[in-house]
Formats: C-alpha cells, structure tokens, sequence
C-alpha cells in the first residue's frame, strides 16, 4: 500500500481495513490497529474479528456485494464495543473484486438512550402512541418534585396551570390523531410552588410502516425569555415612538431575523407599507449585486450574536439604489439570550467614502437633543446643593428644604446612588464636568433615568465657584437603550471617540449651539462664530456657494448638503463636507437646523493626488503585458486595464464597480467572492485562482493577485491587483493529478507488480503484490541489482536498459527474469515510465512488472511448432492461407509464395491469385470468391494455375470460412501443388481407357453379349417401324405420308445395324495382350491410388493387407488392374447404400498353395444369397455406360485367360469377399503370345 | 344410339390414353410413337429418366414404355424412384440386353413385362392392354 495512502487513512476518523478479494485482511488502519492492539496478526481474520463477525465476513466475501452490518468488535483490552461496519468491495474492470475495504463506525454510544436522555439539559417526556405519558427524563421529575408515577397522571395532577391545561390536551389529541409533531407553550408547576413557562416540541417516532410509535416531547424552560418578551413588548411601544422621531430608519428583529418593526423613515424611503417589507420583505429593497453578501453576512451576524456593521445598496422609491450602512445590535436578556435586533439604516450615499463622520454627526444630533436642558441645579464648589429648579422638586415630591445639601440624594435609586457619589466627587474634585446617569425616585415611587451634567463656574483666579448642572429625563431613551443595550453603549463610545463639527442654527439661520469640537476648530467663540459670514470663517471662493446653498435650504426646507471650506483656528482652510437636516414642529414648520461637518480635507488632497496619479499609471498599466486592475477598499473597481477588457470583451462600463464579477466562472464565483471580502475585510493581500470568461466565450483559468495600498495610517485606500493567466500551468497540473490518480488507483488494484522509482532511479515503493512475489520487505528489494533477485544471465542488459532509461528519461521495457520466494526464475517484462510534472521533471519512475513466464513458455512453444509447420509445409508441398474477406491482402505461407512462383517481398492480393490462375478456372475462381460470402462456407477444388513460364500447375485448395475474433469473416485453408498426381493421374485416364479397349477384344463369349445389345437396338427400331407401317397401311384411310416415314427409317435403322457389325469386327484388329513378370502388389497400389477419389467419395475405411513377400505373377498387367478395378468398383457400389455400419473394404494379397497368389477383395455391402453365387458373373451386367463397364463376366474372362480362378463368397458377417488367384511367374515359361494359348496354358498347367 | 353412344365413350376413353416412352435409344423414340398411334394411344417420349422426371406427364402417363439400360437412372431405378413416389403407373420395360433372369426379376418387382428387342408389334399391344387394364 502506498505510504501517502496509508496515511490518508490513518487520519480518518475511523476504522478502516481493506482486504483482499479471498477475505484475507492485509491492511488496518492506525485506529483500527490502535483498537485491535499492535500485537494482532493481519492474516488471523478470524481473531481480529472474532468469531460471529468472521462468519458474516465470510458470507459477504462469498456474495462479492457492499453491506453493512453491527458487530461488537473486541478491543485490545479485551472489552468490546459496538461497531457499524460497511464492507465495500472495490472491482476492476472486468467487474471481479478487486479488493475489499471495510469502515467500522463506533456505535457502543448510541445504545444508550436513556442515558442520553437524562443528559440532555432539558425536559423530555416520551408519549405512547395514543398520547399517554410514557415516561420523562430525570429532568422533568426533578423539575416538578414529584415521583414519575404522578407525573404521569399530569392532566388531573394540577403540575400544569389551569388556563393552559385545556389547551396542551387538545394539541396532544390532535397531533395524536393527525400524526403531525406539535408545538405548545405553557406553564408548568415546578416544585418551588411557581409556574414557569414551557415550550414544549413533540415529534413522533415512526416504524418502518410510518406508523407512530411513540412521542418525544422536548422541555425547553423558557419562562425568563417569555418574561422578557412581555416586559420588551411594553418598552416597544414607547421605543418605537422615540424610534420614529429619530432622523433616521431604524428596525428591530426576532433573533431569527424576522423584522417586525421599520420605522416610518425606513417605510418612507423603500416606499413600501410595512406589511410588504415586514418579515423578509425587506430582502426585495436590497441591490441584487449586494444581497447575497448582505445575507450571508446577517446570517453569520444571527449566528454568532455579533453586531452587525455592513454597507449594501437600498432601493429608494423612486428606483434609485443608494447605500447605507446597517448597523444593528443585539439586545439580550439576563442570560445573555438574544431576544432582539435592533438596526438602523444610515444613508451614506452621498459620502460613502466618509461613513466615519456620518456615523459621527448622527450621534452629536442625538447627544444635542439629549442635552437640552430641562431642570437644573447649582451647588456650592463643595458640591452641597443649594439650588434645585422646582420642575426637579416637583417630580421627586421633595421640598426645597428636604433636597438641600445633600437631601436630594435620597430620591436617587441606591443602586445608582455610589457610581453616581463617586462621579460627582470625581468632579468636583478635579473640577472637570462629567455626565452621569442615575435614577431619580419620582413622587409617586417609579424611578426614572436622568442625565446629570454639571459645570463649573470660575472666578477670574479660575477657582470654581460654584457649579451649575441639569438633570434630563432620559428614561425614555434609557429604555430605548436598555432595549438596545449593546448597540447604544457602542454607539455613544463612537460619539464621545470620534471628532465631528456640529452646529444648531434656528429656522431663520441664526446660530444656536455650536458643539465644543467645532469651536475648538474654529478658535472661536459662539458670538465670533454668529459672523461667519463676515469673518473669513468660510473661505472666500467658497463663501458664496455656501451662504447661497444655507439659504435656499432655509428658504425651501429641503436638507443642506454641499463642501466648503472652514478656517481653522490657525488660519488654514480645510475642505468640510457640511450635512444639515430641518427639524419640524408636527405642523410641519422648521423648528431648527441640525449640521454636521465632516472634514474631507484629507481625503480630497489624497483624491486629488491619487487622481493625478492614476493617470499616469493607468498609462503605465495598460501597456504592461498583463492585466491588471484596481478597486475601492471596498472592492467597488475602479480601474481595469485594457488588457484586461480585451480579454473579457466587456466595456469599461460593463465591468466597472462589480460588474466584472459576470465574467468568472459561475462555478467559481461563490468561492471568489466570499475569498475577496474576506480579504477586504482582513486587508490580507490576494491570491487565489479562478477562471474568468474571454471574449469569445471559453473560460481560462487566473491567479488573481491583489495588494492593499495603505495611506500613513495604515487605512487601505485602494487595491491593487493583476490577473495572470495560468490556464496552461493548470492544465499541466489537472494531467499531472489526474495521472497520479489514475497510477494510484492503477498501483492499488492491478493485478500486476508495481514498483515505484525516485528520479534517480532508486526503488522507493513497491505494490503489495511485488513484495509477495520476492516475499522480501522493501528494504531487500531495494538492492535487486545486486542481490541475486535478477537472473545472472538478464541482469546487465536490464542494468543497462535501466540506466540508460533514468539518464535519457525515455520509458523502457524489458524483458527478464526474477526469482520468486521460492527460488524459481519467472520471466517478467518490465515497463518503466516516467512521471512529469508540469514543469517536465521526472518527479517518480513506475515500473510495471507482468508476468510473462506462461507467455514466454508458450511463445517458445509456439516458435518450435512454427518451424515444425514450415517444414511440414515445404516437405508436403501444401501452403497455408489466411484471407479477411474484404481486406486488400491476403496472408500466406512460405510455401504458399513458392507454389504460386510470387515474389516473398510483395504482399499477396486477391488480384495477384485471380492472374496466377488459368482462364479456364476463371469461373471457378469467381464461384468460391462468391461463395466465400457465406460464413461457414468449405472449399474443396482444384484448379490449374499458369505460371509465368506459362507451364500449367495443378493446385488443390482446401479451406473453410468463419468468423475471427473480430467478428469478420475470413477463409482459412491450405493449398497443395498436386500437378505431380494431376500428371500421373492424367496418365492413368489414358492407360485405363487403353485397358478398356484391350478388354473388350478380350473375351468373344463376353462381347456376344454387347454385341447382342448394340444391333438389338437398330432391330428394335426396324421391328417397330415396319410394324406400324404395317399399322398405318392397313387402315381404312391410310396415312401413306406417315408410312413413308417409319419406311424410311427401317432402311436407316437397318443400315445403323450394319455400322455396329462393322464397328466389332474393327475391335479384333487391335493387338494382342503379353504374358510378363507382373509384380501384383505394385499393380494393386497403382489402381487403388487411382481408385483414391472414389473411395474416399463414397466414404469408405480402406485397409491393405499386401504380403511382403509376394512372387511376381504371370500376366498381362493392365488386364489384370482391370480386373483389380472392377471388383474394387462393384465392392464400392455394394457399399453405397449401407448407412448402418462402417463401410469397410479390406485389400488383401497374399501367396497361395501351389504357386498361386491371390487377390481378395472383402466388403460389407449388401451381399447375395448363396445361391446367386454363380449368377453373379453370368447375369450380372454393369448398367452404367461409363466406358468401363465391363463387368464380372468380363473379370473372369480375363481371369480365366491367365489359367487363374475367380469367385465370389458372402462373408459371415454382412458382405461378399471376391478373390481371384493366378499362377506365380516362372522365368522359364514359354510366355503367351495371344488369346489363343489359352486354352494351352490352362491345360499346362492342370 | 344410346348403345353406339356408350361404346364410343369407352372407346374414347381407352384409346385416348396417354403412353410415356422413355428410351435413350433415338431410333426407338422415333419408331415406337408412330406405332402406339396408330394403336390409338397419345404418345410421349423422353430421353431419359431424369427428363421424365422432371415433366407433367408423371402426374398423367397411364403407362410407361421404359428402357433398362440407360445413361444415369437406370429403368429399374426410375422404377424404384416412382415406387417411392407413391405412382403406380404401370410398366412395361424395354431392353436390348436378353436376359430372362432380369425379366423374371423385373417383373417380379412390379412391372407388366420385360420384352426384348426387337419385339412383335403383337407382344407390345398385348403388354400395353394388361397395363392399362391394370389400371
């Protein structure tokens, strides 16, 4: 197993194990191992998975399909657990199981329920199916102090409150009867003697039917949420008033995000009426670009309970999408529970790139309207108290007199009253003011929230003399702050951190408040300031724009909103942003002007810089050879090189701001954008891939890289970025991944040895199975070169081949042999290849070991029967061929060029063999090349071939048509050069019909009869023909034309009669036959050679029996192959209508008593009686007219002529054996000269 | 007239009869149609048995006039050959070989006569009507 592999496992979360296809467990991972302890053996199945597993393992390994079972597993301390085992088998390609793999789950946890139950931190009950209570957890009994017994009976137990007790018995029985889960709320008697609210979740249990089998009811104890809701739900309403008279939106949440409240500024922006954006509505509002990111992250911010601070565009109602930051803060219970968000939504448009001062200017607003005096106070410098306005006096129910010095202190709540002493003797010992909060007692006993801000009064020496302060009532806005409890405390930390300028003037213009920043920028007082017009406080190009812009804005009402510069107090000019918003009595009438002044000085210098800047580097860019771009520290983009929209075939205006997130990859863009905010939030720089979309539509894939630019302070001011194409890198690196994928998944499930090589060709790595064949660990294997596993004979060519491998880094392949564990030499052939990265390195050698030895061995084999088949084929003078039908060549044996005379260079074509053969085989040339069409055609003929020094050859072709592997068809046969036997056979034709025409001179007894038969025939027709002339003459209206006709032909036939006499008497002109030495056994070959076709037509089993030792015999050698041949022919033809035994035919010479040899004939055809025995020679008569038919008259005649005997006698099994004997030849016999010593030699011999 | 009537329908009905002649000898095809119509019969000729074979007269000869020796069938086998074939129409076999054993034998298997060649115009007529009556 590869080592990466392994590890890869050994980091699973669980137990995995593989094994082989036969059950045999040969890996464990290292929790697996861990488990079973180090000391268990791989191969001991049965003990690593004890005996009940084994079985079942067994069972899966036989049936080769995935499943999944429980099974306690023993550990190594002998205790075991329960463990969900899934066995998986991995196949190759054929489908086999190539290997098993097994993942054991620990489930020993989940056995106990109840435990469980009892664990979780809340209440459970378990219900029967009818809606019983079954049973409930440890949780519920401590809760009520009661035993489970009672608890039981719970709807006549009184343990749940008596409003709610109707209720939860009525969603019990309808989920009972509905089978749906259900969902209550209510109180519950706990053992303290009060109620507390419950939510209590039930959800049934189904079998695998569907059918309910029990209930779980989940306990949630949510009186202190439900408490506070109740006591939330009362503040909301004086809240939501406050929250609509604020100069902003605002909203609140549930803490699942469900927004049930939009102030009216919110409504009135969207242009929507509540019902619409309330709940989730609100979604609808946002900039599509924007939403799924402002989403995601008020999901995150739900989750995690963090405050939310997010910019996203908002649809105004006319259309126009401006942006806002959401700001919001969770307002959480005494437990730290969420129970509300609340949010608002700041109009940044206009100054999106100073969201900071914005935030700023909102919150003085506030602090201003908050700081508007009320009921105030002085003290002496001591802080005694000796005046309280009376409105203070009035609402605390205190005299003048009961408050004085420190009397007041007693209307203040004690547990505000020590922060409060503390602060105030902080003051009045520094002598610098501070604010404090604290509750002061009203006359009638309620507390309220008051502001207490207090300032000291000086003297010229600048000792205090006494300090004057107010009180506020802040309760309202306290409550509104305990309702936002975080999100207010976060806020005033902003307001009392951050720099901002703001002044109040009146409908009318003139200044009211000017808060203490902006003096302190100004260095003027609040009378100076009144001049501002006058006194250089706005810059000279500016002053008209800006007292133009503050009047119309007086004049029409509408919000003041343009830059301008301010005069510092050390006479410098700063640009500002000025922001200013009417406050209205509810006529509606403009009460007073509320301005911010945000300092964009900075900014706008920087801008201004950047902009030069940008000039010229968009100059530089875009004549770099690569893409490059930039954005906002928001990512907004600002910049694109050309080359960059050349590539992507947008206009700068499509892919400006976020419109170039449509070119990348839609299966990329998620990862990358989630990638970019994160760095943008971060200021991490970027580097991450994607593909982006080119002109012309395909998609190649970049390494987006990106960098912040800081200013002084470290803020980001801008991204900068370039896009590289990596396509080509990448691809490189998918081929080399997918290559190392497929050789991994190849190294682990080929059956085949597999070896792994560094670079410089040191083993590092083997496959199981090579291991197994050496059995030797990695180690030995290392050192094959030298340590005898290569054979002595092979090992330098391979040494060599595989150096020379590792120093060219060409692949190799190699054939040589290996010694097995067992000492025998197997043949393997070695395939090395290389591995590359992309950068063309060998990063790893595969080598790859199969097994050839059965292959080489059979290879040999085959290499011997070849040659044999050669020589077969030259001895024989037959030729082999093979030919798929339709191909161009045709495949052919050496033998095969010799016999066609073609040239061994050129390829064999069908066209080639059609011109070797001879025109008149043309037409059976063209027949079998028809016939080859048919698959499971055979081919058996013989054709003349005309060699190109036109002698003739005789050719005979044997083949057969079937279908290859390939599915084609294709002839495959042999070919034989028969001219020899052709030649001879030719000759034999000749000889046979010389034999026939000396046999039919040979006997007159015999030719009577074919004499009788010849004239017989022109009788009949005279006989016939005078008849009816006779017929035709005797009638009562002779036809005389008619009888003229048969008369004509009675001379014809007559004549014809003649011709016949005339024929025989030219047979006896012929010559005579000679007596010679006749060798009978040489005779007999010649005819049964000639007699080969016939036989082996009609299917008989020849069987020779010539004796070795045979005399020569006395005779006319071509008469007596006459003879032979007959007899063989008629034993051939009594054969040919048996189909119930073998057709056997056995030739037998032998030498018989009395200088005799003879000649036997024995078949098993259809035979005769005993009687017929004689007849046979005497009635039987050829019918066949083929020129030889000369029949066993005509055998005996000749016989008889040699002073020989012939006869015929049936077998005791089926058939007839025909012998003949004749005299052996004596040198020193007078030899016959003709026909008529017949009679002379018989009696010589008797 | 009814007699008359009905003795020509009788004689219609057997000197209309149709006789196949089946000889390789050519004289013998020429000479014996003349014969058998001057007898009254239809007459048909062929050259062999395979080309008898082959006709319509098979299904119609109401006898045949059948040569022993000739080139391929044989008479005796177009005997066996029609035997098989389940037509009985009968046979009167033709030779020019005289040979009693081979008459015996023929007629044993079923055939009317065997005669020999050159035969009387007599023993043809006489051999025709048992085949016919054999009918």
């Amino acid at each position: 197993m590869n080592l990466d592999l392994s590890r890869i496992l050994d980091s699973l979360p669980g137990m995995v194990m593989s094994a082989r296809p036969d059950g045999r467990v040969d890996f464990l991972n290292e929790q697996w191992s861990e488990y079973a302890g180090r000391g268990v053996i791989l191969t001991q199945v049965s003990e690593l998975f004890g005996r009940e597993l084994f079985e079942r393992w067994r069972l899966v390994v036989a049936s080769g399909q995935p499943q999944e079972m429980e099974a306690r597993l023993r550990r190594f301390d002998g205790q075991h657990r329960r463990f969900l085992i899934r066995f998986r088998p991995m196949q190759d390609g054929h489908g086999d199981v190539a290997r098993w793999c097994a993942f054991a789950m620990d489930v020993e946890e989940t056995r106990t329920e109840r435990q469980i139950l009892n664990h979780i931190p809340a209440g459970i009950g378990v219900l029967t199916s009818t809606g019983e209570l079954d049973s409930v957890n440890d949780h519920i009994v401590r809760y009520f102090g009661k035993s489970e017994d009672v608890i039981k009976k719970w709807a006549s137990a009184d343990i749940v409150h008596p409003e709610d007790l109707p209720r939860v018995i009525a969603t019990i029985e309808h989920a009972v009867a509905t089978g749906e889960a259900y969902d209550t709320e209510h109180r519950l008697l706990g053992a303290d003697g009060n109620y507390r609210w419950f939510h209590v979740r039930a959800q049934p249990l189904r079998d695998e039917n569907g059918k309910v089998r029990q209930w779980y009811a989940l306990h949630i104890d949510v009186d202190e949420r439900k408490r506070a809701e109740e006591a939330l739900r009362g503040r909301e309403v004086d809240l939501r008033r406050i929250i609509n008279a604020l100069p902003t939106t605002a909203w609140s949440t549930r803490p699942d995000g469900f927004v049930d409240f939009l102030s009216d500024q919110w409504l009135a922006y969207a242009g929507m009426p509540y019902e619409q954006a309330g709940g989730f509505g609100w979604g609808d509002v946002i900039h599509p670009e924007d939403a799924g990111r402002l989403f995601t992250y008020w999901q995150g911010c739900l989750a995690s309970g963090e405050a939310v601070d997010v910019e996203a565009r908002m649809r105004r109602y006319d259309g126009e999408y401006r942006w806002f930051l959401f700001r919001a803060n969770p307002l959480r219970d005494e437990n730290g529970a969420i129970v509300k968000w609340y949010g608002t939504n700041i109009d940044i448009e206009d100054r999106k790139r100073a969201d900071e001062e914005l935030r700023e200017s909102e919150r003085n607003l506030a602090q201003i309207i908050n700081t508007i005096p009320t009921v105030a106070w002085s003290t002496l410098p001591d802080g005694y108290t000796d005046f309280l306005h009376h409105r203070w006096l009035d609402y605390a129910g205190m005299s003048a007199e009961e408050a004085e010095g420190w009397g007041w202190s007693n209307a203040i709540h004690p547990d505000d009253l020590p922060g409060l002493a503390d602060n105030w003797r902080r003051c009045l010992a520094t002598g610098i003011p501070n604010d404090a909060e604290a509750r002061i007692r009203r006359f009638d006993g309620e507390y309220r929230w008051f502001l207490f801000r207090g300032s000291p009064l000086r003297d010229e020496a600048g000792s205090i003399v006494k300090w004057y302060g107010t009180n506020v009532d802040i309760e309202d806005r306290k409550r509104a702050e305990e309702a936002l409890a975080e999100s207010e405390r976060q806020s005033r930390l902003i307001v009392d951190t951050i720099p901002g300028l703001v002044s109040v003037f009146g409908p009318d213009g003139e200044t009211e408040v000017i808060n203490k920043q902006f003096l302190g920028y100004l260095g003027q007082t609040l009378e100076e300031f009144e001049n501002w017009r006058d006194n250089g406080t706005v810059h000279p190009d500016d002053l008209q724009h800006h007292v133009d812009a503050f009047a119309q804005s007086l004049t029409s009402g509408e919000p003041m909103d343009f830059e301008t510069r301010l005069k510092r107090h050390d006479g410098t000019y700063r640009w500002f942003h000025l922001r200013g918003n009417p406050a209205r009595d509810p006529d509606g009438h403009v009460v007073r002007w509320y301005c911010l002044m945000t300092d964009i000085d900075d900014r706008n210098r920087a801008e201004e810089a950047v902009r030069e800047s940008e000039v010229t580097l968009r100059r530089i860019i875009n004549t770099l050879p690569t893409t490059a771009w930039a954005t906002s520290p928001d990512g907004f983009v600002e910049f694109l090189s050309d080359r960059w929209l050349n590539y992507a075939g947008v206009t700068w205006e499509q892919a400006a701001g976020f419109g170039w997130g449509d070119v990348i990859h839609p299966d990329d863009a998620g990862r990358l954008f989630s990638y970019w905010q994160d760095c943008l939030a971060s200021g991490e720089r970027v580097d991450v891939e994607a593909r982006m979309r080119r002109y012309d539509g395909t998609y190649r894939w970049f390494l987006f890289r990106a960098n912040p630019l800081r200013d002084e302070n470290g803020t980001i001011v801008k991204w900068y970025g370039t896009n590289i194409d990596i396509e080509d890198r990448k691809n490189a690196d998918e081929a080399l991944r997918e290559s190392e994928r497929y050789s991994r998944l190849i190294v682990d499930t080929i059956p085949g040895m597999i070896a792994l090589f560094a670079p410089d060709g040191e083993l590092n790595g083997a496959n199981h199975q090579l291991l197994e064949y050496f059995s030797q660990p990695l180690e030995v294997v290392k050192d094959w070169a030298t340590n005898g596993m290569t054979h002595p004979d092979d090992l330098q060519s391979y040494i060599d081949a595989f150096t020379l491998s590792i120093n060219t880094r060409e692949p190799y392949e190699i054939e040589t042999r290996l010694r097995r564990c067992d000492g025998h030499y197997r043949w393997f052939q070695i395939r090395g290849l290389p591995l590359y990265d992309g950068g063309g390195n060998v990063i790893r050698w595969y080598g790859l070991l199969t097994d050839i030895d059965d292959r080489k061995r059979a290879e040999e084999e085959l290499r011997r029967s070849e040659a044999f088949l050669v020589d077969a084929q030259r001895v024989s003078g037959t030729g082999s061929f093979a030919w798929v039908l339709g191909s161009e060549t045709v495949t052919c044996s050496d033998q095969t060029y010799r016999i066609y005379g073609f040239d061994p260079a050129e390829p064999v074509t069908v066209d080639l063999i059609r011109s070797r053969t001879h025109p008149e085989n043309y037409p059976t040339f063209q027949q079998v090349m028809d016939r080859s069409q048919q698959e499971g055609s055979d081919f058996d003929y013989e054709t003349k071939l005309l060699m190109s020094d036109q002698s003739i050859k005789y050719v005979r072709v044997v083949a057969h048509n079937e279908r290859n592997k390939e599915g084609r068809l294709e002839l495959r046969g042999a070919v034989r050069d028969v001219t020899a036997s052709r030649l001879a056979e030719e000759a034999l034709s000749k000889a046979r019909a010389d034999l026939a025409r000396v046999a039919r001179v040979t006997s007159l007894g015999v030719l009577t009869a074919s004499i009788a038969h010849e004239v017989n025939q022109p009788l009949a027709g005279i006989v016939n023909n005078a008849n009816a002339c006779l017929r035709l003459l005797d009638s009562d209206t002779p036809n005389l034309k008619v009888a003229m006709d048969t008369a004509r032909r009675t001379i014809r036939d007559g004549n014809r009669a003649a011709d016949v006499i005339a024929r025989l008497r030219a047979l006896f002109g012929k010559n005579p036959f000679a007596i010679q030495e006749v060798n009978l056994n040489e005779a007999v070959q010649e005819v049964i050679a000639l007699s080969r076709g016939d036989i082996q037509r009609s299917r008989v089993i020849l069987h020779t029996e010539l004796a070795d030792d045979l005399p020569s015999v006395a005779g006319d050698r071509i008469q007596l192959q006459q003879v032979v041949l007959n007899i063989l022919r008629n034993a051939l033809e009594a054969m040919s209508g048996v189909g119930d035994r073998q057709r056997r035919l056995l030739i037998k010479t032998e030498r018989e008593e009395g200088n005799q040899v003879r000649f036997s004939v024995r078949d098993m055809g259809i035979g005769f009686g005993a009687a017929d025995a004689e007849s046979l020679f005497e009635a039987f008569y050829s019918t066949k007219t083929d020129g030889m038919g000369i029949g066993l008259s005509v055998s005996r005649s000749i016989i008889d002529t040699h002073n020989g005997r012939l006869w015929a006698i049936p077998n005791d099994g089926p058939g007839v054996t025909v012998s003949f004997s004749i005299p052996v030849y004596v040198r020193n016999e007078p030899p016959a000269t003709n026909v008529a010593h017949n009679d002379a030699a018989r009696e010589n011999t008797q | 007239m009814q007699h008359e009537k009905t003795l020509n329908e009788e004689f219609m009905s057997i000197k209309h009869s149709l006789v196949s002649v089946i000889d390789d000898d050519e004289s013998v095809r020429e000479s014996l149609p003349d014969l058998l119509r001057a007898f009254g019969h239809r007459v048909e000729t062929f050259a062999s048995a395979e080309e008898y074979l082959a006709s319509k007269s098979i299904h119609s000869s109401d006898c045949l006039i059948l040569d022993i020796g000739m080139p391929g069938m044989t008479g005796p086998e177009l005997q066996r050959e029609l035997k098989q074939r389940g037509q009985r129409t009968p046979i009167v076999f033709i030779t020019a070989l005289k040979d009693d054993a081979v008459r015996l034998q023929l007629i044993a298997q079923g055939a009317i006569d065997c005669l020999f060649k050159p035969f009387s115009a007599t023993a043809l007529q006489h051999a025709l009507d048992r085949a016919l009556d054999a009918r």
